[in-house]
């Protein structure tokens, strides 16, 4: 809270700009994904601070598609499963050539570990290991990094739009649909033989994350 | 010249308060987790090979909905639920600057119509209080029996807090990493080219450990939504 004090004393008696202000808050957020008790904020901020999804030429091309129909990638049952706190099964949805060619970064050695154990605490502090936890493919770079296949991201990339554009309407959830600057998460992650992930949600309400 | 300088500080302390509670109530973040989902990797993934998503759904099991669709209601995230398969929402932007707890039901009785009407479950608006929270005790008594919280970052093993450190500094969850006594679990085995998606607010997981000798493939996400009163300035 004193930060936002101070925040707000900045406005008022320094005369900060907004733009000053909301970096500050957006820099105050990203550096605490390293050090709050935030479940899926940190979670969230970091992946999407560290996997830029799409390139701003993609989101041209992303923005054109929206208005593109697709053919429905998922049943009517599919979805109410969704709608109610089920689980949608798809087997054999990922197209071959696309199963075969996505693990070519993985079997050329690109993909770099993460900890990812507790996001709740410093890294450093974690307890990390790579034969006890997940691992996620950032590498420095993003989805859209010139390291591997990019037409087969970008072909797998376009795939998840139809999807997320079919859920947005189906679900009723419009805003599923836009394209912007921190959405729509996408990753690799594997795990090492022995590895494992605890019982946890991925989103939570703002309300229960974090310490008071 | 005292009393002014009071004066002016006092004018600038209003101030604060009013950006503040204009400015500063929300989401941390201007979208949220809605939708997730993965697309397994690995060809010709056995279930020896371990590494199943287990996960801890309501419309799988035989219980009964009442058509309410999970996670979210109007920008209030579901926090828990009645009767086995009821979402309950948490509204933390009520007039009287509290917070409570509904469900929602039909306005006429023995309506097709999706529910579509608030029903407080809690006693009177309360501040949420610091972790861990236990939601239960704002409850009405009739539904406190009924009523099951689905987690919180707090009660999150995942989220092991200093007392779960051991002296060495690694970090020990104490949690039971399988969660076998979960009434309903659905184990995905982790087949190449399977797709799975649920909702992020309502679906407890997690993932088993992998036993072959192999590792376990996986690209994954999490389709955003707006969040509920972004902090905007």
């Amino acid at each position: 809270m004193h930060h936002l004090l101070a925040a707000i004393l900045a406005i008022l008696v320094l005369g900060i700009s907004k733009h000053h202000v909301t970096a500050f808050l957006n820099n105050r957020q990203l550096g605490s994904s390293q050090k709050s008790s935030t479940a899926s904020l940190s979670d969230a901020s970091q992946l999407i601070a560290e996997t830029n999804v799409i390139s701003n030429e993609d989101q041209d091309i992303n923005n054109n598609n929206n208005k593109q129909q697709y053919s429905p990638l998922l049943s009517a049952q599919d979805i109410q499963k969704i709608s109610s706190g089920g689980v949608a099964i798809i087997p054999n949805w990922l197209p071959p050539n696309l199963l075969s060619k996505m693990s070519y970064l993985f079997n050329n050695g690109q993909f770099q570990p993460d900890g990812l154990t507790n996001t709740a605490r410093k890294r450093d502090e974690q307890g990390f290991t790579v034969k006890a936890d997940r691992q996620t493919f950032r590498g420095g770079a993003g989805w859209d990094s010139p390291v591997g296949n990019t037409a087969i991201r970008a072909e797998f990339a376009n795939l998840m739009k139809q999807l997320r554009i079919q859920l947005a309407g189906e679900l009723d959830r419009p805003s599923l649909a836009i394209d912007g600057e921190y959405k729509h998460e996408v990753t690799y992650n594997w795990y090492e033989v022995g590895a494992k992930l605890g019982r946890h949600l991925d989103e939570h309400h703002e309300e229960t994350k974090g310490t008071k | 010249m005292y009393l002014i300088y009071v004066h002016i500080l006092c004018t600038r302390c209003v101030l604060m308060l009013i950006v503040i509670s204009t400015y500063y109530r929300g989401w941390m973040m201007p979208t949220r987790r809605s939708v997730t989902w993965l697309v397994y990797l690995n060809d010709g993934w056995q279930e020896e090979e371990g590494g199943a998503l287990r996960c801890f759904p309501r419309s799988d099991g035989d219980r009964k909905s009442n058509n309410v669709q999970v996670g979210c209601h109007e920008g209030n995230l579901q926090v828990g639920w009645v009767n086995d398969s009821i979402p309950v929402f948490l509204d933390v932007f009520r007039e009287s600057g509290g917070a409570a707890l509904y469900q929602l039901v039909s306005s006429t009785e023995g309506s097709d119509t999706s529910p579509n009407e608030r029903q407080i479950l809690s006693v009177q608006d309360f501040t949420v209080p610091g972790q861990p929270i236990d939601f239960s005790v704002f409850l009405k008594d009739e539904v406190k029996d009924k009523f099951e919280q689905i987690s919180t970052s707090r009660l999150d093993p995942r989220f092991a807090t200093a007392s779960t450190t051991s002296a060495a500094g690694n970090i020990t969850p104490t949690h039971d990493t399988d969660c076998s006594d979960e009434r309903t679990i659905l184990d995905i085995p982790p087949i190449g080219g399977t797709l799975v998606v649920f909702d992020s607010v309502s679906l407890p997981h997690l993932v088993r450990e992998v036993t072959g000798k192999r590792q376990r493939l996986a690209a994954t996400g999490w389709f955003h939504e707006d969040s509920q009163f972004a902090i905007e300035m």
